[in-house]
């Protein structure tokens, strides 16, 4: 046999060259030890004093390095407790052929589980068991001598191939976050700024599941939005709704900052992560993501790294609503809550291409609240809003889902009616007449004390009215004037006051309003 | 082509199947086969690492898990679709009933792995060591308390050294829910519903057949965390019974015959009857992987008939197609007595998505519950709350992932 110097340096050399990871390492270096001892086996173990658990990572045999499992429960006070604890070599006892077991100790890489306490740097600790299956073929001091420093040499290459391994995790983390940066840059110029956010952190960070809640001050909740899981597929969570109120929820606590963890959270300390979203102190939201399905432990730099980012995913969540309430405000008005013109102009089309496409009837109503310029020349335009907005929930409450009203400017209001045919949207139209007279809007300084309203509706219908869109836009403007030159307050349908006498039923009579609920003319 | 394995023969694994792929290599010679040996935990590590950074691991092109991943697999993404790949392996009819559930997603007909080999699990005794307890072993043993009597009596004959009643034969010399499973059907529990969209691991039954095996420790008939290999073989006379899953040749050096006779019967029954737990080691090709048809042709190869009962054999495991264990079976007299009754009386857990974490978090429960029991800190109120948080997280997880 060689002098341990030498085989130590040769081993030193071996080992001396960079690894993917420490497994690698393991493999290389237990391969080696086998060779320089004579050994049929050489066992890895990890060594957890608190557990007082030898637990088996890593098993070569004839050639060949396995993962294998060999749970040893090590005894305190036992020889070989002392020898893990203090150092040296211990001859097991127990197994009836030559085994040693020499203790492994070097400085982690740096990294830890999330939701454990930090500890200082504290060493790794391992133990490698050197085998001999022949029972004559005892260890000398020698070659005591010789395992020792080679376990050593050992723990000073897992130290180095660790600490590579957490800094080419550090590097990959670094660049992974600085793409995520450009999504949650994106995330404002696009409609689902959310699903971007929770697909890159999923997809970044490598959760099992990332959930997103957003807190709604007006209504005091805290509601589901969007959870993204391990296949980076999104859901919605709209059907979670939580009171922002103390004790309700833990998740309400939490955004309420009263959590103070309980048995609950304790438990999956380790595989999920609740991380409040604010911005200038107010609470927008709350991310949650978890390794459950998976049980990995979630690290702590990944914790750290998203507690860090917290505040610009905070402010990605929020431009995000920002962009929805700015995409809301461009296409509903603010007043009725009724789509703008723009926004109808498109559903408008693919509803036109759908009734072409699949030979269905569409409907539409143009209807103009009577007298509303009078209303608001004699009462101000704040009376003349409440008209608007009355006249908008009214509509908005008595259509059927498919139904699209729009308001078209000032106080024309035109509802498309898909799969509707003449009958239909006669009957609809009556309904809203119906409704809207019987709003009141109450004014305390006019005489009646109140403003009654009431509208004139016109109809026209595809393909027996219009051929096309804009057509059937102008024959439903027709109708209207119709019914405006003819008294209004009335319904009336293009086809039967243009096309037939006007004596026919075309003309719906309308629950006028009486004389004394008219505005004033005006002066002049 | 990378083919991941489970130790299915210990630190045997790798020339176990040196040996048998050399037959493969000679009849396709330009297909290269490299093997990783991965326990449970370290190949549940890498599939959840390959699914999250594909391009950063180097991922299986063939995989070997436990049949109640398939439906888990599939939904990750990790597994393709073996009929598309292989109209003849569009089938599941040529595998013993129990199985053919776990080869497809759940809820369809589309098959994503084929069982490679099964294990029942069965008592076995040495009828000599037995004999000085028992003037009716078989009969004394057909029950629980029967059993923990012929414990008690052999503890008590054979005191003082390394010698333990029972042998461990869990490979990790510790407790798993594997082991538990049928102590907790022969008393009426489970882990899942009927349906399989509830946990139940924390309700009394369960709970009373937890307890039951884990006896078996607390009152020293079966070692804990002992270095493997340094104690209590049936072999050298140092244990009398075991518990294992594989055939009672397991106990014995291979080719040597032993001068004491082994007997097989099902585990010992409770009020619930006697169950066995029967499992499958499924095989399942990776998706996108670069060498799929190179793993279909392996795949293929390892699970035909021939190569199914000599692998088993091997490994002293059961082949799972109908016709290799019929083969099995009527191959002698003892073992068609013996088996027949065991498999028509096993269970098996489900095939659905959380079916591997319900499993792995209750074997990590088990394994802390061991290390207090080894540490002589036992408390019977430790298991009942384990349980229940055991519980409430599955509920909730069955909730989100449920079929």
């Amino acid at each position: 046999m060689a002098l341990p110097t030498e085989l130590l340096y040769r081993y030193h050399k071996e080992l001396n060259q960079p690894f993917a990871d420490s497994r690698e390492l393991l493999v290389r270096a237990l391969d080696l030890m086998a060779g320089q001892l004579k050994l049929d086996q050489v066992c890895f173990f990890d060594w957890t004093p608190e557990e007082s658990l030898l637990s088996q990572r890593l098993v070569w045999r004839a050639g060949a390095a396995m993962d294998m499992e060999e749970d040893i429960a090590v005894a305190v006070g036992s020889p070989l407790r002392a020898v893990l604890e203090h150092g040296g070599v211990y001859v097991s006892q127990n197994l009836n052929y030559p085994a040693l077991y020499i203790p492994v100790q070097w400085k982690g890489g740096g990294r830890r589980l999330a939701g454990r306490p930090e500890t200082g740097d504290e060493p790794r600790l391992g133990a490698l068991r050197m085998e001999r299956l022949k029972k004559s073929w005892a260890f000398s001091s020698r070659e005591k001598e010789l395992a020792r420093g080679l376990a050593d040499e050992l723990a000073h290459n897992l130290s180095h191939a660790e600490l590579d391994q957490f800094n080419r995790e550090q590097l990959n983390r670094a660049h992974a976050l600085n793409e995520l940066t450009g999504v949650f840059a994106s995330s404002m110029r696009v409609e689902d700024g959310m699903r971007l956010i929770l697909q890159g952190i999923q997809r970044y960070f490598g959760f099992d599941r990332v959930r997103l809640y957003l807190v709604s001050h007006a209504e005091r909740k805290l509601k589901g939005e969007l959870s993204a899981d391990a296949r980076g597929q999104v859901r919605s969570l709209a059907h979670e709704q939580i009171p922002l109120q103390p004790g309700v929820h833990r998740f309400a606590d939490i955004v309420l900052g009263n959590s103070a963890g309980d048995a609950v959270t304790d438990n999956y300390r380790e595989t999920v992560i609740y991380l409040p979203l604010t911005v200038q102190g107010k609470s927008v939201g709350l991310l949650i993501v978890d390794n459950l399905l998976s049980q990995q432990p979630i690290l702590q730099e990944d914790m750290v790294s998203l507690s860090s980012f917290a505040g610009q995913i905070a402010l990605a969540v929020d431009n995000a609503m920002l962009f929805e309430q700015v995409q809301e405000l461009s296409q509903f008005d603010e007043l009725t809550r009724l789509p703008l013109r723009r926004y109808f102009n498109e559903r408008f089309q693919e509803e036109m291409y759908r009734a072409e496409r699949f030979a269905q009837p569409m409907a539409l109503i143009w209807l103009d609240i009577d007298f509303f310029k009078e209303v608001n020349d004699a009462y101000g335009h704040q009376i003349g809003d409440q008209v608007l907005f009355e006249a908008g929930r009214v509509i908005l409450s008595n259509l059927r889902k498919i139904d699209f009203p729009c308001r078209y400017g000032g106080d024309e209001i035109i509802i498309l009616l898909p799969q509707a045919r003449a009958d239909d949207a006669r009957a609809i139209a009556a309904r809203l007449a119906q409704e809207i007279s019987e709003i009141r809007v109450p004014v305390p300084f006019a005489k009646a004390g109140e403003v009654r309203v009431s509208v004139s509706q016109g109809i026209a219908t595809y393909p027996g009215d219009a051929a096309s869109g804009e057509e059937l836009l102008a024959r439903a403007d027709e109708a209207l004037y119709w019914v405006k030159s003819h008294g209004r307050g009335g319904v009336a349908l293009y086809s039967q006051v243009f096309a037939k006498k006007p004596s026919d039923p075309g003309l719906l009579p309308n629950p006028l309003p009486s004389k004394k609920d008219q505005p004033p003319k005006k002066q002049g | 082509m990378l083919f991941w394995v489970l130790p299915n023969s210990g630190v045997g694994t790798v020339s176990h199947l040196t040996a048998l792929l050399s037959e493969f290599s000679r009849e396709y010679p330009h297909i290269k086969v490299e093997l990783a040996v991965l326990t449970r935990e370290s190949l549940w590590r890498e599939i959840f690492g390959f699914q999250r950074e594909p391009r950063r691991s180097a991922g299986a092109d063939i995989i070997q898990f436990p049949h109640y991943w398939t439906a888990l697999l599939v939904r990750l993404g990790i597994l393709a679709e073996l009929g598309e790949l292989d109209s003849r392996l569009s089938s599941v009819t040529e595998w013993i009933e129990p199985l053919r559930p776990h080869c497809l997603l759940p809820g369809t007909q589309q098959v994503y792995s084929v069982p490679w080999w099964m294990d029942v699990s069965a008592l076995h005794y040495r009828v000599d060591h037995l004999r000085e307890v028992s003037s009716n072993p078989d009969e004394q043993l057909a029950r629980w308390d029967g059993f923990m009597e012929a414990c008690e009596a052999l503890s008590k004959l054979k005191k003082g050294g390394t010698y333990f009643p029972l042998e461990n034969s869990n490979m990790r010399g510790s407790v798993t829910i594997r082991d538990v499973l049928p102590c907790m059907w022969n008393r009426g529990g489970d882990i899942f519903n009927s349906s399989s969209t509830r946990a139940v691991a924390h309700r009394d039954e369960s709970l009373r057949g937890m307890e039951d095996f884990l006896q078996l420790f607390r009152k020293g008939y079966m070692p804990l965390m002992r270095e493997r290999g340094s104690l209590g073989t049936l072999l050298e006379g140092k244990a009398s019974m075991t518990i294992s899953r594989r055939l009672s040749q397991s106990v014995l050096p291979q080719g040597e015959e032993p001068d004491f006779e082994v007997k097989t019967l099902p585990v010992p029954g409770e009020l619930f009857g006697s169950h066995s737990y029967l499992s499958s080691y499924n095989l399942g090709v990776a998706r996108g992987g670069k060498n799929q048809q190179e793993a279909v042709t392996l795949l293929k190869w390892l699970t035909g008939t021939e190569q199914q009962l000599r692998y088993s054999q091997m490994i002293h495991a059961f082949p799972p197609s109908t016709a290799g264990f019929e083969r099995f079976i009527f191959s002698s007299h003892e073992r068609m007595r013996t088996y027949s009754g065991i498999v028509a009386g096993a269970r098996t857990v489900p095939n659905v998505m959380v079916c591997g974490t319900y499993m792995t978090v209750l074997d990590s429960t088990l394994s802390r519950l061991a290390m207090e029991l080894a540490k002589g800190a036992w408390n019977p109120a430790l298991l009942m709350q384990a349980m229940v948080k055991v519980q409430v997280e599955m509920d909730y997880l069955l909730s989100l992932y449920g079929e």
